[in-house]
């Protein structure tokens, strides 16, 4: 790849080691940003749904992974299935709205009609095609490997990559811990298109000491260290989590108009708890007590990421209790509520600086603490393993011996 | 109730109910646009999610209580600096003594720093009034929004 042109001569390479600090051209260039869709988008398991929102038989979501159009539609024996969503005919768009219910997905162009399996059972002036060779059974909608975990519906492009359990390693387990016994369902989906790189808002809610930004855990002092205990757990293929059970952020919130949530807890919370799950590479769980959010990232541009919210709740739970989870997601991580709205306008206003080239490289090196950047630099190291470039000099421009003793200790 | 065409007066003071509201947020007076609700009022915002299945999905909902204390707060928070206008359009009122039913449309526009302007958000506007004392208030302001996909949130009522 040919090193992108620069006005501005970087500044002095930071005296730490390179594990430590990032080379901002990850966020920014155009050349490694296409490549990301292809070494890491293409091979590892996108979420792409939650389970509630195809529950019944024919129920189908749209949703693009790495820039592919997909359908995932539930089958009639419970399982899902999930395909290109495109014709196989004149590879127009077979399925044009965002969910729904089908018997059948046919096509709007020339009408090629396919079952929800995705098999073709249909096609206009089918005598037409008599002595070509033409079987309708080549021409069902191209499939892709889809799985579940923990309601999360997730899908593979490749054939290659592991099966999903594997890809989520040590993570699985924790994640299923979280499920209530009758099941999550989503009541909440909005989406936004931020002009920020994906990454940028996947490291926002990787580490904690952003919290500074937020007004309401400075007033209410649950950015002080004490209130939140360390305990990150690094898992491989890039994922993290921090259980935050038993972090104490209760009382003080009434000061500032926000609920305390004691009851119709999710499993493994304790009153006013929050936890914290990372999946490599564009999946973000976060609760707090009562509700769980899913942050979805959906890679656009260098510069511009649709991100999608969901909060769940427990499947079937009486209307009040439904409606005192929504106050609490709404409270707080919602679209009006007090903390999301600054998450946004923070990473919206770092990418436009990053991509002036000014200043090349952005500090990640606190360790030692709940603060630390460990997970930033966690979720660094599988990113340059599977793009086979390091975060700290993409574009290999360190000669060898260039970096000092100490900037090489941490490698 | 039985609801009907107001009189040309009742129908002044109504309308300038809802522009008031919209002047209110342009100039981020922000409590003295809590003061055009009652006591007893309920303020909600929502979109009718074509992602599932077209429910009512709230993203605010506070009584006047939790309206004013979320008033208080707002310069406290990080908020978007770019300037919002909001307009208010195709008013219709019924009125049935004390209290009145009102539909309307809005637009909010947001015009960032460097000057460019943008489309915010759409939708309409679900209200009931009430008069007391002579004056008319918000009982109940259900805001809908067309717009799903939005840019830069914020901790404000958009209407």
């Amino acid at each position: 790849m040919e090193l992108p042109l620069e006005a501005v001569a970087p500044e002095k390479v930071p005296n730490l080691p390179p594990s430590h600090f990032v080379d901002t051209r990850i966020y920014t260039d155009a050349g490694i940003f296409a490549e990301e869709r292809v070494k890491i988008f293409a091979k590892v398991w996108n979420f792409v749904c939650h389970e509630s929102e195809i529950a019944s038989a024919g129920s189908f979501r749209t949703a693009t992974v790495a820039g592919y159009p997909l359908v995932v539609v539930r089958q009639n024996d419970g399982e899902i299935k999930a395909f290109y969503n495109i014709c196989r005919h004149r590879q127009a768009q077979v399925v044009r709205t965002c969910s729904g219910q089908a018997k059948s997905f046919q096509c709007f162009y020339h009408l090629w009609t396919y079952g929800i399996d995705g098999r073709l059972v249909g096609v206009t002036l089918p005598e037409g095609y008599a002595g070509t060779g033409f079987d309708k059974a080549d021409y069902g909608l191209r499939e892709v490997r889809v799985d579940q975990l923990a309601g999360m519906v997730f899908v593979c492009l490749s054939d290659e990559s592991e099966p999903l359990r594997e890809f989520l390693g040590e993570a699985a387990p924790v994640l299923e811990r979280y499920v209530p016994p009758d099941g999550f369902e989503v009541f909440h989906f909005h989406q936004a298109e931020i002009k920020t790189n994906w990454k940028l808002f996947f490291e926002n809610n990787s580490e904690r000491y952003h919290q500074a930004l937020h007004w309401v855990t400075r007033s209410t002092g649950t950015w002080g260290k004490t209130s939140l205990p360390d305990g990150w757990t690094f898992t491989r293929n890039g994922h993290n989590y921090k259980p935050f059970e038993g972090a104490r952020y209760g009382g003080v919130h009434a000061n500032v108009g926000l609920d305390e949530r004691r009851e119709h807890m999710l499993p493994g919370h304790k009153p006013n708890s929050t936890a914290s799950h990372h999946l490599f590479p564009d999946l973000l769980l976060v609760s707090q007590t009562t509700v769980l959010r899913i942050d979805h990232l959906i890679p656009l541009e260098p510069g511009r990421t649709l991100i999608e919210w969901r909060a769940l709740g427990v499947k079937g739970e009486d209307p009040a209790v439904r409606a005192k989870r929504i106050k609490h997601h709404n409270q707080y991580w919602g679209y009006g509520g007090v903390q999301l709205p600054e998450d946004i306008t923070a990473t919206e206003s770092q990418w436009p600086m990053m991509a002036t080239g000014a200043v090349r490289y952005s500090v990640i090196a606190r360790e030692g603490d709940t603060f630390s950047d460990e997970p930033l630099r966690h979720y660094y190291t599988e990113w340059s393993r599977r793009m086979a470039r390091s975060y700290w000099d993409p574009f290999g421009e360190f000669a060898a011996g260039e970096l000092s003793a100490r900037q090489i200790r941490k490698i | 109730m039985a609801f009907s065409r107001p009189s040309y007066e009742t129908r002044q003071a109504i309308e300038e109910i809802l522009l008031k509201a919209a002047t209110f947020l342009d100039e981020k007076r922000f409590l003295d646009w809590a003061d055009l609700f009652a006591d007893d009022a309920q303020y909600e915002m929502l979109f009718k999610s074509k992602e599932l299945r077209d429910i009512d999905d709230y993203v605010m909902q506070f009584n006047k209580e939790e309206l004013v204390s979320r008033m208080k707060l707002l310069p406290n928070y990080v908020i978007d600096t770019a300037k919002r206008l909001h307009a208010v359009s195709n008013i219709r009122i019924e009125v049935d003594e004390n209290n009145a039913a009102c539909t309307s449309r809005f637009t909010v526009y947001r015009t960032l720093e460097d000057g460019t302007t943008s489309l915010y958000a759409v939708g309409s506007n679900d209200d009931a009034l009430v008069q007391r004392a002579g004056q008319w208030f918000f009982l109940k302001r259900r805001v809908v929004l067309d717009t799903r996909k939005l840019e830069t949130h914020t901790h404000m009522p958009l209407q």
